[in-house]
C-alpha cells in the first residue's frame, strides 16, 4: 500500500513538473510575440513526448538500478522460455531429471527430518537428564531401574529439582472404529511438569489421578487424537479400553511431545497414571469370568530384579551433569551393595550391576549422523541427474559454440552470456522445483504408511523447512547443471569455437572427467539396485499364495506366551476360535502358531479368519479380546 | 563567419552541469534549462527530456533537494536546490574535470620533439 501511495504521489509530481515547464515555455513564446495556443503546442513539440520522459523518470526515481537489473532479468529468461520451447525434448529431459533427482532428495529429507531431526517437545532438554544404565560397555536408557530403586534414589536424591520415571508397554486401544495396538507409558507423578509438556487439549495428569480411589485416567498423543478420533474436539471425557480395562480421556499432549524415546517404532500414544496399570488385567488384579486369562506373573511385582523404568528429571538450577553423574553412580554402587541383583543370560542367572550414568536428554532423542547420511545417499540420484544434465547442457551448447562466438566477437561480454546461458536453466530450474514438489508428495504419502504395524506411521510432509530443501537442492542442481556449463561455454576462446567447434568444448581438466566416471559408476549402481527391486516386485506381484486374499483377513492377538503356560493359551485360542464367527461374522476360522504370508518372529499366536462382510467387521468396535487386523485384504496393491 | 553549431554533450557532463546550475541559485526544472543554456552560451545541446530524468536521479541521490514553490511567472513550480552532499560532489566533480582538461590539454599541445 504504501508503495502504491508513493508511486501515485511521484505520477502526479512529474505529471504537475512537465506541465510547469511546457506553461514556463509557453510563457516565453507568448512573451516573444507567439500566440498562446501556438506557444503551447510549440513548447510541447519541443519537450518531446511526455510519456517517454515520465518513462525515464520513473526508470530513474522508482526503481533505478533494481528496476532495470529487473527487466533485463525479465528479457532474459523469456528468452531463455523460448529458446526452451524450440528444444521441447531437451526442455522435458532437464525438467524430468532435476525434478525426479530434487523430488526423490526431498522426500527422503523430509522423512529424515520426521524421523530424527524432529523438536523432542521437552521444555529447556539441556536441563532435563535421563538415567542410563551400562550393561556390558553400553548404556540402555530404557529398562533402566526398578520401581523400589526408583523410589529409594528419588527420595535420596539431591541433583533434581523433580525425578520422574515411566513403565513403557504395548497394549491393545480400543478407538472408535478399530482396535490398534499403540505404546504407551505408565507414569509417575509430576511427569508432564518435570519436561515441561503441557496439555493440546484438557489437561495432563496430576497427582490426584495416583490416588488409589482415583478413576483410571489416560492422556492421548497429539498424534492418536488426530489419527484415531479424528481430531475430535470432544474427546475430552470419553472412556476407550486400554487393554481391556477403561479409562478415562482427560486430556490431550502438545503436538511436539512423543514421549522418552522419540525414536520410532517407540513413540508413546497414551500415558496413564503408573498406580492405574494394575488395575489393567493383563498386568495386576485377576480379572473376572468370561474374560482372558489373567498373566502368570504381574510386571509390576516390586522386585528390585524387574528393571521397568525409564527415569529422567530435571536438574537444580546451576547443576553440573558431572555432579549429577557422580551423586547417580555413588548411589547405585551403595544399592547394589544393599540388593545385589542378576541378570538373565542364556536362561541362567549371573550377578549384575547397577552402573548409572545421566545423559541430557537433548542427546537422547534422535538427533544422530544417520540422518544426514541418508540424505546424501539418496542425493546421489540428484547427482547423477545434474551430471548428465551438465552435459548434456554442455553439448547443446557446443551445438550454439557458433552463435556464442559471433557474440563474443561483437563485443558482448562474458558476463552477458553466462546471465543468459544462467536463465534458460533458471526456467529450468523454476519447471525442476514444480516437478520434485509432484514427486516428493506421493513418496512421502507412501512413506506414511504403517510399516511396522504400531499405528507409528511416520508423516513427512512440506512443510516451510522441506519446501526449503527442495529449494536448494534444485538450486545446487542449477549450479551444476546451469552455471558451471555456462561458464565453461563463455570461457571458449572465440578464433578456437570458430574453427574447432565443439573440439573445444570437450572434456579437458581431470575434474570433468572422473565427475563423468563417478556418474557412469553411480548409473550402473543405481540402475542394477533399480532392476534388482523391480525384478523382485514382479515376483511379488506374480505370486500365487494358492488362495483367495480378496477375502482373506489376518488378525492377531497378544498372548504375551512368555508369562502364560501352554494351558492357557491353548484356552485362549479356543475361546477365539469359538467366539469370532459368531461375533464378527466371519465364515471360518483357523489358527496358526505363526502369521502366514510372511512369518512373525515375535512370540504371538496369529488368527487368519476369513471374513465375510469385511465393512461390517471393521466398522465394529473390537474390545476384548485385543484382535487387531494386520492387513485387511491381501490382494496385491499393484 | 557562420556560428558554431550547438555540441552534443560528454557522456557523464549533464549531471555536472546541472548541480553547477542549480549551485547558483534555486531554480525550477525549466529555469535549470534556461540556466543551463545560459551558462553555455547556447553551445551546448541539452536534450529537455534527458533533463527531468537526470534531475530525478540527484534527487534519489541526495545531491539535490526539492521544495514546491511559486515562480516569478506565478506558476506552481519544482523548486531544486544544492544539499551539502551536492556541493561536495560538485567540488570533486570540477575539481576532476579542470584537471581532465588541463591533461587532455597538455596531450593535445604536444608536438613532434618536445619532451
Amino acid at each position: 500500500m504504501a508503495w502504491r501511495r508513493r508511486r501515485r504521489s511521484l505520477e502526479t509530481e512529474m505529471a504537475e513538473e512537465l506541465r510547469a515547464h511546457v506553461a514556463h515555455r509557453a510563457d516565453d513564446l507568448e512573451t516573444s510575440g507567439m500566440a498562446r495556443p501556438d506557444a503551447e503546442r510549440q513548447a510541447r513539440i519541443e519537450l518531446g513526448g511526455i510519456e517517454t520522459h515520465k518513462e525515464h523518470i520513473r526508470d530513474e526515481r522508482l526503481l533505478g538500478r533494481t528496476r532495470r537489473f529487473l527487466q533485463q532479468t525479465g528479457s532474459d529468461l523469456r528468452l531463455g522460455a523460448r529458446r526452451l520451447r524450440h528444444a521441447p525434448l531437451y526442455a522435458l529431459f532437464a525438467v524430468g531429471s532435476i525434478g525426479v533427482g530434487a523430488g526423490v532428495t526431498t522426500a527422503m529429507f523430509a522423512i529424515v527430518h520426521e524421523l530424527v531431526w524432529v523438536s523432542s517437545g521437552i521444555r529447556n532438554p539441556d536441563a532435563v537428564a535421563i538415567v542410563g544404565n551400562r550393561i556390558q560397555g553400553a548404556l540402555a536408557l530404557e529398562r533402566v531401574m526398578s520401581q523400589p530403586d526408583f523410589e529409594d534414589y528419588q527420595g535420596a536424591q539431591t541433583s533434581f529439582d523433580s525425578l520422574i520415571a515411566a513403565t513403557r508397554f504395548s497394549q491393545s486401544l480400543s478407538l472408535p472404529n478399530t482396535t490398534r495396538l499403540v505404546e504407551s507409558e505408565a507414569v509417575t507423578d509430576g511427569y508432564f511438569p518435570t519436561l515441561g509438556v503441557e496439555a493440546a487439549l484438557g489437561r495432563v495428569l496430576q497427582p490426584a489421578d495416583s490416588r488409589p480411589d482415583a478413576p483410571s485416567v489416560m492422556v492421548l498423543s497429539e498424534r492418536l487424537w488426530r489419527t484415531g478420533f479424528a481430531s475430535n474436539p470432544n474427546v475430552v471425557g470419553q472412556v476407550v479400553r486400554l487393554g481391556g480395562t477403561p479409562f478415562e480421556i482427560v486430556g490431550v499432549a502438545a503436538r511436539d511431545y512423543r514421549g522418552l524415546n522419540n525414536l520410532l517404532p517407540r513413540r508413546t500414544a497414551v500415558w496413564i497414571p503408573l498406580s492405574a496399570m494394575s488395575r489393567m488385567p493383563v498386568y495386576g488384579v485377576p480379572v473376572a469370568a468370561g474374560h482372558m486369562p489373567e498373566p502368570v506373573v504381574s510386571r509390576t511385582v516390586p522386585d528390585r530384579m524387574s528393571l521397568t523404568m525409564v527415569v529422567a528429571g530435571r536438574l537444580k538450577d546451576g547443576m553440573a551433569l558431572a555432579r549429577a553423574n557422580a551423586e547417580a553412580a555413588a548411589f547405585s554402587v551403595g544399592l547394589d551393595a544393599g540388593f545385589p541383583i542378576t541378570r538373565s543370560v542364556r536362561g541362567s542367572r549371573v550377578p549384575a550391576q547397577r552402573q548409572w550414568e545421566l545423559r541430557l536428554a537433548e542427546h537422547t532423542t534422535g538427533n544422530t549422523g544417520l540422518g544426514p547420511l541418508m540424505v546424501a545417499i539418496v542425493a546421489l540420484v540428484l547427482v547423477v541427474a545434474c551430471t548428465n544434465l551438465a552435459n548434456l547442457s554442455l553439448a547443446r551448447g557446443t551445438s550454439r559454440g557458433g552463435e556464442l562466438a559471433v557474440r563474443l566477437a561483437l563485443g558482448a561480454s562474458r558476463g552477458r552470456l553466462i546471465r543468459e546461458l544462467c536463465a534458460e536453466s533458471l526456467v529450468v530450474g523454476a519447471g525442476g522445483f514444480v516437478a520434485a514438489v509432484l514427486i516428493s508428495v506421493p513418496l512421502m504419502t507412501a512413506a506414511s504408511t504403517d510399516l511396522i504395524g504400531r499405528g507409528n506411521t511416520i508423516e513427512p510432509h512440506l512443510s516451510a523447512t522441506v519446501v526449503f530443501a527442495t529449494a536448494l537442492a534444485v538450486g545446487l542442481s542449477l549450479v551444476v547443471c546451469g552455471l558451471w556449463p555456462a561458464l565453461r561455454l563463455s570461457r571458449a576462446d572465440v578464433r578456437s569455437m570458430m574453427t574447432q567447434g565443439s573440439a573445444v568444448l570437450s572434456p579437458s581438466w581431470r575434474t570433468e572427467r572422473l565427475l563423468i566416471r563417478f556418474q557412469t559408476v553411480v548409473s550402473v549402481a543405481l540402475f542394477c539396485s533399480a532392476a534388482g527391486f523391480i525384478s523382485a516386485l514382479l515376483v511379488q506381484v506374480r505370486a500365487d499364495p494358492g488362495v483367495d486374499l480378496d477375502r482373506l483377513t489376518i488378525a492377531r492377538t497378544v498372548f504375551r506366551l512368555r508369562s502364560w503356560d501352554e494351558a492357557r493359551s491353548l484356552q485362549a485360542v479356543d475361546r477365539i476360535t469359538s467366539v469370532a464367527p459368531a461375533r464378527f461374522g466371519f465364515e471360518a476360522t483357523a489358527v496358526s502358531s505363526s502369521m502366514p504370508f510372511g512369518g512373525n518372529p515375535d512370540v504371538y499366536a496369529s488368527v487368519a479368519l476369513t471374513e465375510a462382510d469385511l465393512a461390517t467387521q471393521r466398522d465394529q468396535p473390537c474390545s476384548w479380546p485385543p484382535l487387531r487386523v494386520s492387513s485387511t485384504r491381501l490382494g496385491c496393491p499393484w | 563567419m557562420a556560428s558554431l553549431e550547438p555540441a552534443g554533450l560528454l557522456p557523464g557532463t549533464l549531471d555536472l552541469l546541472i548541480l553547477k546550475a542549480v549551485s547558483l541559485g534555486e531554480r525550477h526544472g525549466y529555469g535549470v534549462l534556461l540556466r543551463l543554456q545560459q551558462m553555455t552560451g547556447q553551445a551546448l545541446t541539452i536534450e529537455q527530456g534527458a533533463l527531468y530524468p537526470a534531475l530525478y536521479r540527484l534527487e534519489r541521490q541526495g545531491l539535490l533537494d526539492t521544495e514546491w514553490g511559486t515562480s516569478d511567472n506565478n506558476r506552481r513550480a519544482k523548486f531544486y536546490t544544492l544539499t551539502a552532499a551536492g556541493r561536495r560532489r560538485l567540488k570533486s566533480a570540477e575539481s576532476d574535470w579542470l584537471r581532465m582538461v588541463d591533461i587532455m590539454g597538455t596531450a593535445l599541445r604536444h608536438k613532434p620533439g618536445e619532451a
